[in-house]
């Protein structure tokens, strides 16, 4: 029970590299009374969208382990673990998914010839592995919807292009950053309010010898 | 070391490779200071590149932070060569890579930020290596690195699973591939690569609010949890969740019309702006450390893999980040902005055979594009022509190293900022952003040259003067390559799952 204490206190570690030295300190950061072991409510306080304290002492002697943190992080997919907040942010059904905790992952992670229960199951090929799951998870499942497509990008020509002309002659007759916001807001040039503002721009553009986008030319209300 | 032209011959395009003195690697593989295992001094080192997505140097105990977060790769320093100074050459993960893996600079490859396909007349330090008879092998977590991206040209194997994965991911193919390997096999390249420390930064229990309060509630909270959210100009943009948008209260925005941009954005996307307090910088910045706990313990991990199987004490081993990340600094958040500390100074350790001249420490400046030129230096093999890089092997032997007296990294979203970092200070030239076709046009059609340079630290004027010199060239070949432009090439899912990642923020 000490030795991962110990391990996470070494300021510089010697020896070999092994898992428990990996996962030793973070053990040592959620041991928030400083006795060298992990009950649940230490669990508890750092544990968000996974399993409850007793699914992961998975001995049941009450403390949380290296060997047990070990088996929790070789269970966890961290892409699917995001796509499961994002399922529970969106609804009940998500959110009752979540509470088993991120299980479903693969790997390995550096044990020679073997892997975790159920996962990835070491050494066959570097074609093997966490392949068709978690991919196609995060392809199938991250991938927002396309949303409104916006018109941010006629906002930021027109504001910059602004700022051109400001910083080469203050006192020019520009639109005002609402009324370039009114352009961008009425989502086309054919209003009289973008008209006026999108040829103001275009006039001191033009004058200061910085052109004007074709795109963003006003046309006739 | 020759190339193996009788298996492979002479890469066509014209590798040039010259004779070579195989001292250094014998160096390398008896131990620098003497203190390494027994090798075959015949054989050169196997090579292990670890790129950490995203991490700042910063966030390290060994680059001086006090917060325990990296106690693996803080025993890792005081195994390897550390250079307190290395600079990315941009602040993007696809042309960083591009970067290092050829030792040009971004904007001399094929393509734009987005789709940094590295020129053809380039040769790569995989190609390189495998003329020299080498095998090659690379486990990336996709997004950037996507083999549609064209990174991994000249790699044997480039394994791309998942996009935006770990190196819980990557790890145990990586490990595979060295079990199949035959003994007595070629020397090998292996790259190893996650964006464990990447936005979406928070990270499975119990690291994701390790250095967070995971009940605190608010407009930081909102954005951790949120998958798509993109945190633009001091805002934190919710995206087509809808979750929120914030100004952050610790950085005004950069022009008064930031907030009147971001406003009208808001209401483009028609969810409200919501002001950030302190605690909520402070929350984003906490989970951004949990998430540096992960990629420390996932880190951990592969080195114990890779000692298992005795590739560590006979391989050079490089740990790098390829950029940092803006958690707020600048105004702004995420990376590939600007190039500034925050998103330019990189981890960069190299790990000799053995752990010789481990804990050495060196201040001189390097960048990653030093890097491939040092591992063809430490193997005895030929650099080819039209690189940039300087080799730090000196570094690494303890010998006078002075450091490149300029480090530049580009950054933007179209490489229209242009740092040049001298030991006294950083001149930044300023273009104007394109950030969409639109604004891209923008430039073409007023010819707009970008408006300023900054000086920061003490650069007196005659430095910034023989900045702007060398400077001018690159001015003239800086092209206001949209970031959208590569948008209809890619496939509809990685495009997506770029988005969802903060990319492509400006939609066309």
């Amino acid at each position: 029970m000490i030795l991962w204490w110990m391990l996470a206190c070494t300021d510089a570690p010697t020896g070999p590299w092994t898992r428990e030295a990996a996962l030793a300190p973070q053990l040592a950061r959620m041991d928030l009374d400083r006795d060298g072991r992990i009950i649940g409510p230490e669990y508890e306080h750092v544990r968000y969208a996974g399993a409850f304290f007793p699914a992961v002492d998975t001995d049941h002697d009450g403390f949380f382990s290296v060997a047990e943190l070990d088996t929790l992080t070789t269970g966890q997919d961290p892409v699917t673990f995001f796509l499961g907040l994002t399922r529970m942010q969106e609804g009940p059904q998500g959110r009752g998914g979540m509470q088993g905790g991120m299980q479903g992952g693969p790997p390995g992670m550096g044990r020679p010839g073997g892997g975790a229960p159920g996962g990835f199951q070491g050494p066959s090929g570097p074609g093997a592995g966490p392949s068709a799951g978690p991919g196609a998870s995060i392809q199938a499942g991250a991938a927002p919807s396309a949303g409104p497509p916006g018109h941010a990008a006629v906002w930021t020509a027109l504001m910059l292009l602004r700022e051109e002309v400001l910083a080469r002659d203050p006192g020019a007759s520009v639109p005002s950053s609402e009324e370039i916001a009114a352009v961008e807001a009425a989502g086309g040039f054919d209003t009289p309010a973008a008209h006026a503002a999108l040829t103001t721009l275009e006039t001191a553009s033009t004058r200061l010898g910085l052109g004007f986008p074709a795109s963003l030319r006003a046309t006739a209300p | 070391m020759r190339p193996n032209r009788r298996r492979r011959g002479c890469a066509p395009g014209g590798v040039c490779f010259g004779v070579r003195v195989p001292a250094l690697y014998i160096l390398v593989a008896i131990g620098l200071s003497g203190c390494a295992p027994a090798a075959d001094p015949a054989r050169p080192p196997d090579l292990v590149v670890v790129s950490l997505d995203t991490l700042r140097a910063d966030r390290l105990g060994a680059y001086g932070n006090r917060d325990g977060l990296t106690p693996s790769l803080d025993r890792f320093a005081s195994e390897a060569v550390l250079f307190e100074h290395a600079y990315t050459q941009a602040t993007n993960t696809g042309p960083a890579h591009a970067s290092l893996f050829t030792s040009r600079y971004a904007s001399e490859q094929d393509a734009g930020v987005r789709k940094p396909a590295i020129a053809p007349e380039t040769k790569t330090l995989a190609e390189v290596l495998d003329a020299y008879g080498w095998d090659t092998a690379a486990f990336v977590g996709g997004g950037d690195l996507a083999p549609e991206m064209g990174i991994g040209r000249g790699f044997g194997t480039w394994s791309s699973k998942v996009d935006f994965g770990s190196l819980w991911h990557t790890t145990p193919l990586a490990l595979s591939w060295l079990d199949q390997r035959p003994a007595g096999a070629a020397p090998s390249l292996l790259f190893v690569h996650g964006y464990d420390v990447h936005m979406p930064y928070l990270k499975p229990t119990p690291f994701g609010y390790t250095r967070a309060d995971k009940d605190a509630v608010g407009p930081g909270q909102d954005a951790v949890r949120s998958t798509t959210e993109r945190m633009l100009d001091g805002w934190f943009h919710g995206g087509m969740s809808g979750l929120m948008h914030a100004e952050t209260s610790e950085v005004r925005p950069r022009s008064p019309d930031a907030r009147a941009r971001t406003l009208a954005v808001a209401r483009t996307d028609r969810v409200p702006p919501r002001e950030a307090a302190a605690t909520d910088l402070a929350l984003v910045r906490g989970v951004y450390d949990g998430s540096v706990t992960y990629a420390d313990a996932m880190f951990g991990l592969l080195m114990a893999g890779l000692q298992d199987r005795g590739v560590l004490d006979r391989s050079v081993v490089v740990v790098l980040s390829d950029h940092g990340e803006q958690l707020g600094e600048d105004g702004v958040f995420h990376h590939s902005w600007g190039v500034s500390d925050a998103e330019a100074h990189v981890v960069l350790m190299v790990r000799l055979p053995g752990g010789a001249e481990g804990g050495r420490r060196v201040t001189g400046q390097v960048g990653l594009i030093d890097v491939m030129p040092t591992l063809l230096e430490l193997v005895g093999a030929a650099p080819p022509a039209r690189i940039h890089g300087q080799s730090f092997a000196a570094g690494l032997r303890g010998e006078p190293f002075a450091g490149r007296p300029v480090a530049w990294t580009q950054g933007g979203r179209d490489f229209m900022l242009l740092g040049a970092r001298t030991p006294a200070g950083r001149l930044v030239y300023s273009g104007m952003p394109a950030r969409s076709p639109v604004a891209a046009e923008l430039v073409e059609t007023a010819a707009l040259p970008g408006p300023s340079f900054t000086a920061h630290g003490s650069l007196d004027a005659a430095a910034q003067g023989a900045l702007r010199g060398e400077m001018a060239p690159w001015l003239r070949t800086l092209s206001p390559a949209p970031a959208q432009q590569d948008d209809a090439t890619l496939p509809d899912a990685l495009r997506a799952s770029l988005r969802a990642h903060g990319y492509w923020d400006v939609q066309p």
